[in-house]
């Protein structure tokens, strides 16, 4: 007699559709195998659970989109600052400018860097994702389904395979991430991913527009 | 109520009707025309789904046709031993589907990298339709980040963007658990009230009137 194999339950949200958190990961390719049969054989006739799926891969893909160039989280949130926090910043800037600090030199401070998730897609909802020119620009690498090295090195070649930018980086989950500071002046790139040998593992489009 | 919760979404859809799975194999097994169209019914929209999502609109209506084909044959040979496991047998031939077409695709292009000579390489960039939705996506996105609390949009930043786990997310934000789930929600929600009518109708529409290509058995 064959014994089918013991799934690990999926969680199914009012005993009908998967949950919000089980699309999300699936979405985000981390449901882990028992579950994402069970998940998979409902989505083949669930109608609903599609077009959550689809309205979920709408976000991620509309956040990868736009939400690069508008925020690095990283930064300090202003509406978390503590009354002291705000109270302090207030003193510092009457201290600035009683100091007579030019305004011009704060206006020119760094700007934050552009955030660009690379990464390899199917589907209708893969393009060439785009940065903007002449700001800082911070570049995430999937390496999701590469062989694991402890270092991997990183090149970006102008559309004429000229090499603007090189950095050997440690992944940190399944992602490589690297900074330009200065940027990257309009055009068409390629970002390179190669072993410690120095052999193309991967490589991704990347458009800076002016 | 829960804030995971189907509910949320304000989907009052049942979830799937699953016919009785060895009724309908058995019909598909005696050849029945009846059960080849309830195979059809119940799977076409899923299986258009997945495929696209995985491979995207290129060929797809051949895809289609091509699974339900070698599901119906192989259920007419007899190898679906479990007719409760049909679901399971549907999504390992559609795997198979899109793992061959994968495997398909790098063999193609390193046959093609081999070459030193011109050749025709398939334009894989998106159609006019394809442009205009995908920008269409794209201003809505921005319409919506700008117009959402610079809390939510950073929640959805860390989330989507920056692959943050919920943990961290909370941690780094002074959230709990459920004000996470919460606003998160909240946050997608307001996608959804903007542009799930134009992003989900437009994906896969279920045509009828192709079950009857798949052949009978030979």
């Amino acid at each position: 007699m064959v014994r089918r194999k013991e799934y690990a339950k999926l969680e199914f949200a009012d005993g009908c559709h998967a949950t919000d958190d089980a699309l999300e990961q699936y979405a985000m390719g981390r449901l882990p195998e028992p579950q994402l049969a069970e998940f998979e054989e409902h989505l083949l006739v669930c109608e609903s659970c599609q077009d959550r799926l689809a309205l979920e891969d709408s976000i991620r893909q509309g956040v990868r989109d736009k939400g690069a160039a508008l925020q690095q989280p990283h930064d300090v949130a202003w509406w978390r600052l503590p009354r002291l926090a705000w109270a302090a910043g207030l003193v510092a800037v009457g201290l600035a400018v009683f100091a007579g600090i030019e305004w011009h030199s704060v206006r020119h401070s760094p700007a934050t860097p552009a955030v660009i998730l690379l990464q390899t897609t199917r589907g209708t909802e893969g393009t060439t994702p785009a940065a903007p020119a002449g700001r800082p620009l911070t570049v995430v690498l999937d390496l999701t389904g590469l062989q694991q090295f402890s270092e991997y090195k990183l090149e970006i070649v102008d559309a004429a395979g000229h090499s603007v930018f090189q950095a050997s980086r440690a992944p940190q989950v399944d992602k490589l991430q690297a900074t330009l500071s200065r940027g990257l002046a309009a055009g068409a790139y390629f970002v390179r991913v190669y072993n410690p040998a120095r052999e193309l593992l991967r490589e991704y489009a990347l458009v800076v527009r002016g | 109520m829960m804030v995971n919760d189907i509910a949320d979404t304000e989907d009052d859809r049942p979830a799937s009707a699953q016919p009785c799975w060895a009724a309908l194999v058995e019909k598909i097994r005696q050849n029945d025309p009846d059960g080849l169209e309830e195979l059809y019914r119940v799977f076409s929209r899923g299986v258009r789904f997945y495929l696209c999502r995985q491979l995207g609109p290129q060929d797809l209506d051949d895809r289609v046709h091509d699974t339900f084909l070698i599901v119906a044959q192989a259920i007419q040979r007899g190898e679906l031993r479990e007719p409760d496991r049909l679901m399971g047998y549907v999504r390992t031939i559609v795997r198979r589907q899109v793992a061959a077409q994968i495997e398909d695709n790098v063999l193609s292009r390193k046959q093609q990298f081999d070459l030193d000579w011109g050749l025709a390489v398939r334009d894989t960039g998106s159609n006019p339709e394809q442009a205009a939705i995908r920008q269409e996506n794209q201003q809505l996105a921005a319409k919506v980040l700008k117009s959402i609390a610079p809390r939510d949009r950073e929640i959805l930043i860390r989330f989507y963007l920056w692959e943050q786990p919920a943990e961290q997310i909370c941690t780094e934000m002074g959230l709990t658990d459920t004000q996470f789930r919460l606003l998160k929600s909240r946050a997608k929600a307001r996608f959804g009230l903007l542009g799930k009518r134009k992003v989900t109708r437009r994906l896969v529409p279920f045509d009828e009137r192709n079950w009857r290509e798949i052949p009978l058995k030979r």
